[in-house]
């Protein structure tokens, strides 16, 4: 019987308390199922035969990890807010007579049921839509569902894992709250909440210059490598800034506001300051989350957003030729011949055309241009003394490759002559028109820069390498020992240029029957060493980019529901504690002699400032934060900033109608609490 | 002519289930003049409460009229009626009724600040008040900060300081110690020694012996009332409490 009457008494309270309780289970309903299909994904064979599908789940069990941190971070900071709240109830409970131990039973039961009923949900929704899902997935990579859909029993053991450990967490902490306080303390529960901000004005500082140094660290970054490697750091600077300002930074505004009289004392400042006042001292945290929520939902979807969309630029970007065959040295002219032979063969073979094809022999290196001056990589003028670190110093590599004449003229038809100790530059016009050298090594002199060439126009789209090319190949040699310091044995390569035409599954074809047979050839000679040859092929990348990229908006895409669902949660909680501490006030300005219009439409004026706070500054970041994206995708070789602005903008947009829908909902809510 | 005059008063409570009605006012008439303190006393549901609400305009009657100087408060608009009671009326509540987002300082000010006074004045008009009131220590504290006594003290400011013609207090010391109690009570009558007209509702004879005049209402009519005249507060107390035990003699609970 005893027993029983726990379980009543719990599912009582829920029910009593569902306009907070049921919000909860359905946030935890989504996390659940969000979970259960990462590992469903993460782990199905249905995936395995899918182009590179190792590294889509590879990707999949990274985004695991981190969506089992944030589920239990998100799920425990809320169940503390909801039993917070309720300390009251339990100081009742005691004074009725309960025992603490007693009370425990109750929540622990309470928990037993709310945790339950809400996993099974999440993992039947997690099934239900999980093939869905899946479906969905393999339409966005690209492939044929010759996979099959199948349930992997990984996916019932990790959710139900997770999720056992939030319970036991919560079940911790619950009966940790009700054990630490006396009745006393528990009647008086919702009325000591009053907490005073120190150090106002030295938090204010310390939060704005933190946002300060990673605005700044975020649009000064000049190379992707250095963008991902501060990113990390610039985050948390935000998130640390954001707290410290939403916190003391609006006491401070709010104190000095007050502290002007003549604007202080009249009518409508009175009332809006000192509610935002109080509003902000209570709910800085809570806003303060739901702005580094809504920037996280901003930057991961526009960001993966914009790598799906880019897709085709970004394999223009890597391959301005359909495919290169590199093939190492040494090997000789038959050899050559054979394999030009052979791969002319292997697409007649597999029924592709051949449009272009060139071959020229190259030496591949990376220089710095800095300042229209041209380094090295370790030479001594950007080892020290320009304060950059090697990071940024990123920014300005240029690949360079450096060709002898003769393959230069036979490839382009031209008619020029270079003595030993004279170079041609092949370089875009925006590399060419920063270049301000005209003698390399201090021997070598420039004799011509040329913008236009076959080098330069690739099939797909321009070649950004600088071409420099040598009277011959030991003038080549001296080059590389005397300005690049670099061994020259066997240093050129041959390259094979292939532009083709045909059916896209022929051409995938092509580019992966095309590898065996030159590295038949080409290892004839090299005395077994391996990896002599090397293809890269727009088709095979662009398979594998679709899975890779399309894995990861997908994980974008789960991201953002949770982190959204996460965001509603707390704005929906916000307005509903703010409801019942505005019902009081509303009703004593009635009483002093306020308007009842009047206290109406002062009270809409700061809910909207105190939601719409978190959002706006939001924005402030995801602006700050668009310079690093676009340099983060540049490593991506993403060069394309205004798809990158656009895929930022139109989320912006879209998350904000989003918001503004959640406000409207949740506000009814707020609106039915303070009627009275 | 009388501060306030209160004529044949009526209120019929509809009961939102059934449509039962109780009558809370039957027919209640009587007049204050300027310069009064009086209490009205009677026993828990006698219609009290209903008969301030009414009064401080923040209920309507069914029937009767109320008039404050002459000017009967059924003619004002509602729109009007904040206006009115904020620059006519000062209220006093058993529960203060305190922002806890104000400063003392500013929760005395609010009404000032409503009707839109220059900081000046609001200056001027607050420092003797609440030195008056003993509170002049505590301005910047919140209220969540001071004892309830200083609450009440710091409510009485913000009734005080628009020079109300009339003060209403509702039970304003329910919520008190007696020592914070007879406090407050010798402020109210210090400043009704200054001229100041209030309309105190109580339960306590103690509290309503430092009235002038007390009323007596049972059922929703006035029963009888009591002059102090020239006594002193102990006889006063003494006839406020045999009329109190004739009046519940039908049993009534004087709480």
């Amino acid at each position: 019987m005893a027993k029983s009457f726990y379980l009543r008494m719990a599912a009582n309270n829920l029910k009593r308390d569902k306009r907070m309780y049921v919000p909860f289970a359905i946030s935890y309903i989504i996390f659940a199922a969000i979970y259960f299909m990462v590992i469903t994904l993460m782990t199905t064979d249905g995936l395995k035969n899918v182009p590179a599908g190792e590294s889509l789940q590879s990707l999949f069990a990274f985004g695991m990890v981190i969506m089992s941190l944030m589920a239990v971070i998100f799920l425990v900071y809320i169940n503390s807010f909801l039993i917070k709240r309720r300390k009251k109830e339990f100081g009742l409970y005691g004074i009725l007579g309960l025992e603490k131990r007693h009370v425990g039973r109750i929540i622990f039961e309470e928990n037993l049921i709310l945790s339950t009923l809400s996993l099974i949900l999440g993992i039947v929704s997690g099934c239900v839509f999980g093939n869905l899902i899946f479906l969905l997935l393999l339409h966005t990579l690209r492939v044929s569902p010759d996979s099959r859909f199948s349930l992997p029993w990984q996916a019932f053991a990790y959710t139900a894992v997770l999720f056992l450990v939030v319970f036991v967490i919560n079940t911790a902490f619950n009966f940790i709250q009700v054990r630490l306080a006396n009745p006393i303390d528990l009647l008086k529960g919702g009325n000591i909440g009053e907490k005073k901000v120190r150090f106002i004005f030295l938090k204010s500082i310390a939060g704005f210059v933190m946002l300060v140094i990673a605005y700044y660290m975020a649009n000064t970054v000049t190379s992707g490598v250095a963008a991902i490697s501060k990113f990390f750091l610039a985050v948390l600077l935000v998130i640390a800034g954001t707290y410290l300002l939403f916190q003391a930074g609006s006491q401070f505004v709010l104190k000095i506001l007050k502290g002007r009289k003549n604007f202080y004392y009249k009518a409508k400042n009175f009332i809006a300051v000192s509610g935002m006042f109080q509003r902000m001292k209570q709910n800085a945290a809570g806003l303060a989350t739901i702005c580094i929520l809504s920037t996280m939902v901003l930057v991961t979807i526009s960001t993966c957003g914009a790598l799906y969309i880019g897709q085709e630029d970004i394999l223009h970007e890597i391959n301005p030729n359909d495919i290169t065959i590199t093939v190492w040295r040494p090997v000789d002219d038959g050899q050559i011949e054979r394999i030009t032979e052979t791969i002319k063969k292997e697409a007649d073979k597999n029924s592709v055309t051949v449009e272009d094809m060139y071959r020229y022999r190259s030496y591949s290196s990376m220089l710095f241009l800095i300042d229209g001056k041209l380094y090295p990589y370790g030479s001594k003028e950007i080892g020290n003394g320009n304060g950059m670190s090697n990071m940024d110093l990123f920014g300005y590599a240029k690949d360079i490759q450096i060709i002898p004449l003769s393959d230069y003229l036979s490839v382009t038809g031209d008619k020029k002559s270079l003595s030993e100790k004279e170079v041609l530059f092949l370089t875009d016009e925006k590399t060419a028109e920063k270049i301000n050298v005209d003698k390399l090594a201090d021997s070598f002199t420039i004799k011509d820069t040329i913008t236009s060439s076959k080098f330069l126009e690739g099939k797909n789209g321009k070649v950004g390498d600088i071409f420099i090319v040598t009277a011959d190949e030991k003038s080549g040699e001296a080059l590389i020992r005397q300005w690049l310091a670099e061994s020259t044995e066997n240093a050129f390569t041959n390259k094979f240029i292939i532009n083709l035409k045909g059916d896209e599954a022929k051409l995938l074809d092509f580019s992966r029957n095309i590898e065996s047979p030159v590295t038949l050839i080409a290892a004839e000679n090299a005395q077994g060493e391996a990896g002599t040859t090397r293809v890269e092929a727009i088709y095979s990348q662009r398979v594998e980019g679709y899975s890779v990229y399309g894995g990861l908006l997908f994980l974008g895409i789960f991201f953002t529901v949770m982190f959204l669902s996460a965001t509603v949660l707390i704005i929906y909680f916000k307005q509903v504690s703010e409801g019942y501490d505005d019902r009081d006030r509303y009703v004593i300005l009635q009483k002093v002699g306020m308007d009842d219009i009047e206290v109406k439409r002062t009270i809409n004026r700061q809910i909207l400032m105190v939601f719409f706070l978190p959002l706006l500054a939001a924005m402030f970041h995801v602006a700050a934060a668009r310079h690093m994206i676009i340099k983060m995708l540049e490593a991506f070789s993403l060069t394309n900033v205004t798809l990158t602005t656009w895929c930022i903008i139109i989320c912006s947009i879209v998350f904000t109608l989003i918001y503004v829908i959640v406000y409207k909902l949740t506000a009814k809510v707020y609106y039915k609490i303070i009627k009275f | 002519m009388e501060l306030l005059q209160v004529q044949n008063l009526k209120k019929v409570y509809n009961t939102r289930l059934g449509g039962q009605q109780v009558q809370a006012l039957h027919n209640v008439s009587f007049d204050i003049g300027k310069g009064e303190f009086v209490a009205i006393m009677g026993a828990s549901g006698s219609g009290k409460t209903t008969l301030l609400n009414i009064i401080a305009s923040l209920d309507k009657a069914t029937s009767g009229e109320i008039f404050l100087e002459g000017k009967g408060l059924s003619v004002i608009k509602d729109r009007e009626l904040s206006a009115f009671r904020r620059t006519n009326l000062g209220f006093v509540f058993q529960d203060f009724n305190l922002l806890d987002n104000f400063s003392v300082k500013d929760n005395i000010l609010l009404p000032l600040v409503l009707s839109g006074e220059a900081i000046k004045v609001m200056e001027e008009k607050l420092m003797p008040l609440v030195k008056r009131l003993g509170i002049e220590k505590l301005l910047e504290k919140y209220p969540y900060e001071i004892s309830g006594g200083e609450k009440q003290r710091t409510a009485m400011a913000r009734a005080f300081i628009t020079g109300p013609k009339l003060i209403l207090a509702d039970e304003p010391t329910g919520a008190l110690d007696s020592k914070s109690s007879s406090l407050v009570l010798s402020l109210f009558e210090e400043l009704n020694k200054n001229g100041q007209t209030i309309l105190m509702v109580t339960h306590s004879a103690m509290a309503a012996s430092y009235a002038k005049r007390v009323l007596f209402i049972k059922d929703g009519d006035l029963f009888s009332q009591v002059y102090k005249g020239e006594d002193s507060k102990k006889e006063f107390f003494d006839k406020i409490v045999s009329t109190l035990s004739v009046l519940s003699e039908g049993g009534a609970d004087i709480g």
